[in-house]
């Protein structure tokens, strides 16, 4: 590892002006889960920036119309809370299916929605798009994992975070500290920036000298079910193979808004809007959940050895609306 | 003797768990010394290179470097018998290849001079696929054949029985397939590490291996030490399965630098150098043909393998003779069988022994075709092999026809395991919400021979003063814990409490030369040495007891710590007053007994059988229970040989369906490093973690065999070689199609449902 000055910040307006003077030659320290691996392997900051003693960042709470979930919050804080079960479940099983529990400990939200993609390659050094070079190696070569099925400019990693696609299906929102004061992003935006315009480091829409504060979820409409269900090698430890975040509002058995979100399968949270029409307007019997799911990867192009990912997660779609279905039937809650 | 039934048998605890959870067993890693350096070794970028210059000037000026080493500064003789590897070599025939190691007075220091070390390398043409390897005008890895040859050099590793020819007209069907066995990784959880250290002239190695008196000598030979003058020590080693078996060129860089610096060196592997430099499962390509009778006799077996063995040769030699004996020793009332393997040469990491070996590979081809077989026509999979398997008094020809096979146990293996398979495994509630999970079950056999012929084994013995048996062996504790059965063993030969036996392992100071830890080879061949120096020892020590006794010697009998009258057992003497009144003496007992062990006829035998569920929606397998039968010959320790049991269903569950190395294919030439394992850690190199761990039945069947200790053989592979073609087997009940490349990823298992109708969607 190569030596670093440690900076420890006190309050989000601290961390920024930190980040301002330093020029981009600096690193927030949250979890450090993904820094400190890259870290290890060469690759570091020459300042890191230790936000995790701005105490009021952890927080998780019910706020008017809005679930706050602050960006320091871990995954097991959010796995366990009982405001994220009761007002978004999805969000609860997602949490709890990221990595191992040693690391949901200790890995926060603002980290696993900004990490830095798991490609064999990146992380295996190969000078591409994303490592001070040229191209994307995975583009042609071994793409069988944790690659896109829908495209990407120059990177085709997928985006790896398992709780982006949830809150992109509950239209969360960042909330974003910068020197000029706070601003609000659809995460939707700020993740799609990511590789969809030159691959490098950060989504482009968020600079160097910002901060990740808070997500902002709204809650959930009166009628609305969600799912979450994710595909990966084994039960723990790793990134999702594709996943599905669903959050479906019925009034009397009918759908009347939807939003289906894939994960591990694009560059970003991709929206099966297709899949979406599919469903609004119509009660989720069977032959709408079939063609939903079918409709849910009809634009995917899938990369040499990732095809069987198209079938995955159309499997994937129907499993979620058909829970989701279920849970209508029966009045689940 | 009902006293020699004391420990053997027991579920001992095992001696060196509590140091094991606690953190507290002493491997080399844990080896602090004052003022010792760190070492770190350069790998190689490119899969095959001539190295032309290398510039080690920058880092020789480098504060806290204590030394670097190239092949300019190493002896450059072979490091082993295969005469292809030297210690650093001015050609890299790999990714990851050694090319430099450099001791520093840290571990940051070190690893910041390897990028220091400036290497002008010529490309050379590279070749990773094993059957391309052996094409004319192939790019050459040790001129002049990329095929190994055995010994001697014309022979190639071919077995023939009857006429495969005619076996095969003699067929009502003839069955033809072609299996592919990608390359993995045993991913031992201790990567390799060595601590050297050298004083007047005498080199000490901690180090962990799974041979240390083969390391022993091979660094005696190679740096023209005095073998009294080299010392091996190799107590705990977290892990081998055979990746450790032998020297590596790491021992000799650890012993070089602390030999040049005069300091104590500690070099360790990260864990992508002991993916890439430490030692692969090879992979092999097997043609498999089988011939079988309208009854279901099989006429014919004709296999051709081809494995991979990698950069250097690490026992690929002796890989390629067991995969030729397989089939003909585990079907050996098939009349007719040809057995061709070729060991090749390439540019990716070396590969050798992986748990289970070459008979776990053949055995999965053949387990899984016979299955097949089975299932087309209509025959129970193990009414099939019950016609053509071995049993007991067979021989071995056509290898070795005067040898036979005294202990088979397959029959009780497979009727044990078959009683579970009507009592299906109960799916969580949750299964039902979906009509989407299929069943399968499986089965198959394993089969694991005894270590090599004639290989060398030793146990010393003494009393000591307070009444306390010291029995010295040769092999590491590799988790087999031959400390405790060992222990067991000597106990009851000796007559002694168990607490009263302790056991001295695998520092070649102790002068018990042992071949090493592997081919399920120590409890046998180390308990026959314990069990024939306890005996003279005994022998002796009724001598001493006579005499105080005023006895004669075939009045006396030895039990629990007593050497009693036969006719007067109120007249006794224990260990403890012996050893005092020798000390008072002046004398001391002790014992030793050496020997070439052969077990030729001695083999392990498995029977597993597997149920899994298969979600049809996403390909996701999850495998309930592993029902595992073994015969073991007699279970000296049964708690540790379940422990075996366990083992072997993770790691055949792992190579069936999670492990593989993935190599970049070479098609990005602008990035170079091709042929790179792209999986070197535990994160994208999957193995399978407790929550994939079915529920295990593990089931020990004894058939006592007469050349092993009190009847036991090997118990730690055969299992390994059962579980994994019954993985297979199960996930083709299920899915309905056949799979002929392992692992079986979740791509497979989709593709499989959609061909054969049974996906929901597709």
């Amino acid at each position: 590892m190569k030596g670093f000055t440690y900076l420890e910040a006190a309050s989000a307006k601290e961390a920024v002006d930190i980040l301002e003077e330093l020029k981009g030659q600096a690193k927030i320290l949250a979890g450090g889960i993904d820094l400190l691996y890259l870290m290890k392997k060469g690759v570091g900051p020459k300042y890191l920036v230790d936000i995790k003693g701005i105490k009021e960042m952890s927080s998780i709470m019910v706020d008017g119309d809005v679930l706050r979930i602050g960006a320091l919050a871990t995954l097991s804080d959010i796995a366990s809370s009982s405001d994220v079960r009761r007002e978004l479940s999805m969000l609860s099983d997602a949490a709890s299916r990221v990595a191992s529990p040693q690391i949901r400990n200790v890995a926060t939200v603002g980290g696993n929605l900004l990490q830095n993609v798991w490609c064999w390659y990146l992380r295996n050094g190969y000078p591409c798009w994303r490592n001070e070079g040229r191209g994307c190696p995975a583009a042609s070569g071994e793409n069988s994992t944790y690659f896109s099925i829908f495209g990407g400019r120059f990177c085709v990693a997928a985006q790896p975070s398992d709780l982006a696609p949830v809150l992109v299906a509950c239209d969360a929102s960042a909330m974003i500290v910068g020197p000029k004061g706070t601003r609000a992003q659809h995460l939707q935006s700020l993740l799609s920036g990511s590789a969809a315009e030159d691959g490098k480091g950060p989504p482009p829409t968020f600079a160097s000298n910002e901060l990740l504060y808070e997500i902002e979820v709204p809650r959930l409409k009166k009628g609305t079910r969600t799912a979450f269900c994710k595909a990966s090698v084994r039960e723990s430890w790793d990134f999702a193979l594709a996943s599905v975040s669903v959050a479906a509002c019925f009034e009397g058995g009918v759908v009347t808004d939807a939003r289906i979100v894939l994960g591990g399968v694009s560059t970003y949270p991709y929206r099966a809007v297709e899949a979406e029409e599919a469903i609004i307007g119509k009660q989720l019997g069977k032959e709408t959940i079939k063609s939903a799911s079918r409709l849910g990867v009809v634009k995917a192009k899938p990369l040499q050895m990732n095809s069987y990912k198209v079938m995955l997660t159309e499997g994937l779609i129907y499993k979620a609306l058909t829970s989701i279905a279920d849970d209508q039937a029966t009045g689940r809650s | 003797m009902k006293t020699w039934e004391q420990f053997i048998g027991q579920r001992i605890v095992p001696r060196g768990g509590p140091a094991k959870v606690s953190g507290s067993y002493p491997y080399p890693s844990d080896i602090q010394l004052d003022g010792m350096l760190q070492a770190r070794i350069l790998k190689s970028s490119l899969p095959h290179a001539r190295i032309k210059n290398i510039d080690v000037r920058k880092v020789e000026e480098m504060d806290g470097v204590a030394c670097v080493l190239t092949h300019k500064d190493v002896p450059s003789g072979f490091i082993g018998p295969a005469r292809d590897r030297r210690i650093l070599d001015s050609v890299v025939r790999f990714v990851g290849d050694y090319v430099a190691a450099v001791a520093a007075v840290d571990e940051d220091i070190a690893s910041d001079a390897l990028n220091l070390i400036n290497v002008d390398y010529e490309p050379l043409a590279h070749v990773f696929d094993p059957i391309d390897a052996m094409k004319p005008g192939a790019p050459m890895i040790y001129p002049p054949d990329n095929v190994l040859r055995g010994d001697p050099p014309d022979s190639t590793f071919t077995l023939n029985r009857g006429n495969v020819a005619k076996g095969f007209q003699e067929a009502f069907k003839v069955y033809s397939r072609n299996y592919h066995f990608h390359a993995s990784h045993g991913m031992a959880l201790e990567p390799r590490c060595s601590v050297a250290t050298w004083a007047d002239g005498r080199l000490t190695l901690y180090d962990t291996n799974q041979s240390p008196y083969h390391v022993k000598d091979a660094l005696s030979k190679v740096l023209q030490l005095p073998a009294e003058n080299v010392r091996v020590v190799c107590q705990a080693t977290g892990g081998g399965y055979g990746s450790k078996a032998r020297v590596q060129p790491y021992h000799f860089i650890a012993s070089l630098l602390a030999m040049r610096t005069g300091k104590p060196v500690k070099l360790w592997f990260t864990r992508e150098d002991e993916t890439l430099a430490g030692h692969i499962s090879p992979e092999v390509k097997i043609d498999l043909k089988i011939g079988v009778t309208r009854d279901g006799s099989l006429t014919a077996i004709h296999e051709r393998s081809i494995c991979n063995v990698g950069g250097w040769n690490q026992l690929g030699d002796k890989y390629a003779r067991l995969q030729a004996r397989t089939a003909a020793t585990l079907y050996r009332k098939c009349p007719n069988v040809r057995s061709e393997a070729y060991a090749v040469y390439t540019n990716t990491p070396s590969a050798g022994p992986y748990r289970g070996y070459a008979e776990r590979i053949s055995g999965f081809a053949l387990e899984c075709l016979l299955d097949e077989i089975a299932v087309d026509l209509g025959f129970d999979p193990m009414d099939l092999r019950r016609k053509s398997w071995v049993t007991k008094g067979d021989d071995l020809a056509p290898l070795f026809p005067e040898e036979k096979v005294f202990s088979v146990g397959l029959e009780e293996c497979v009727s044990k395991c078959v009683s579970y398979a009507s009592t299906g495994v109960a799916g969580p509630p949750q299964d039902d919400v979906l009509p989407s999970v299929i069943r399968g079950t499986g089965m198959a056999l394993g089969i694991k021979m005894l270590g090599p012929r004639l290989s060398p084994s030793s146990a010393g013995i003494e009393l000591l003063k307070d009444g306390e048996f010291i029995v010295r062996i040769g092999t590491p504790d590799i988790g087999t814990e031959q400390q405790t059965s060992q222990a067991q063993i000597a106990a009851d030969a000796l007559g002694a409490h168990l607490d009263d036996v302790k056991v001295c392992y695998a520092d070649t100071d102790d002068n018990v030369p042992d071949f090493g830890i592997f081919s399920d080879r120590s409890t046998a061949a180390i308990g026959r040495c314990v069990i024939e120096a306890a005996l003279s020892l005994v022998a002796e020590a009724k001598g001493v007891a006579a005499e105080i006794m005023g006895e004669q010697i075939e009045d006396l009998e030895v039990s629990l710590g007593r050497i009693y009258s036969k006719t007067h057992p109120e007249k006794n003497i224990s260990y403890a007053q012996m050893a005092s009144e020798l000390d008072r003496r002046g004398r001391k007992l002790s014992a030793r007994f050496s020997t070439n062990s052969s077990f030729e006829g001695v083999h392990g035998f498995a029977s597993a059988l597997v149920q899994l569920k298969v979600d049809a929606l996403t390909g996701d397998v999850k495998i309930e229970r592993c029902v595992v039968a073994q015969d073991v010959g007699k279970a000296i320790n049964p708690m540790l040989i379940e422990g075996q049991i366990d083992g072997c269903v993770a790691q055949a569950i792992g190579s069936a369906i999670y492990e593989k190395l993935v190599f970049e294919p070479g098609k990005v030439q602008a990035f170079h490093e091709t042929g790179r394992v792209l999986n070197p850690g535990y994160l994208d190199y999957q193995v399978p973690t407790i929550l994939e761990m079915p529920e295990i039945v593990p089931i020990i069947i004894e058939t006592f065999e007469p050349l092993g200790p009190f009847g036991a053989k090997g118990a730690g592979q055969a299992s390994m070689g059962a579980i994994f073609p019954a993985v297979i087997n199960a996930l083709s009940d299920a899915v309905g199609t056949r799979f002929y490349e392992i692992p079986v990823t979740r791509g497979m298992v989709l593709d499989a449902l959609r061909r054969s109708g049974k996906g929901i969607l597709r």
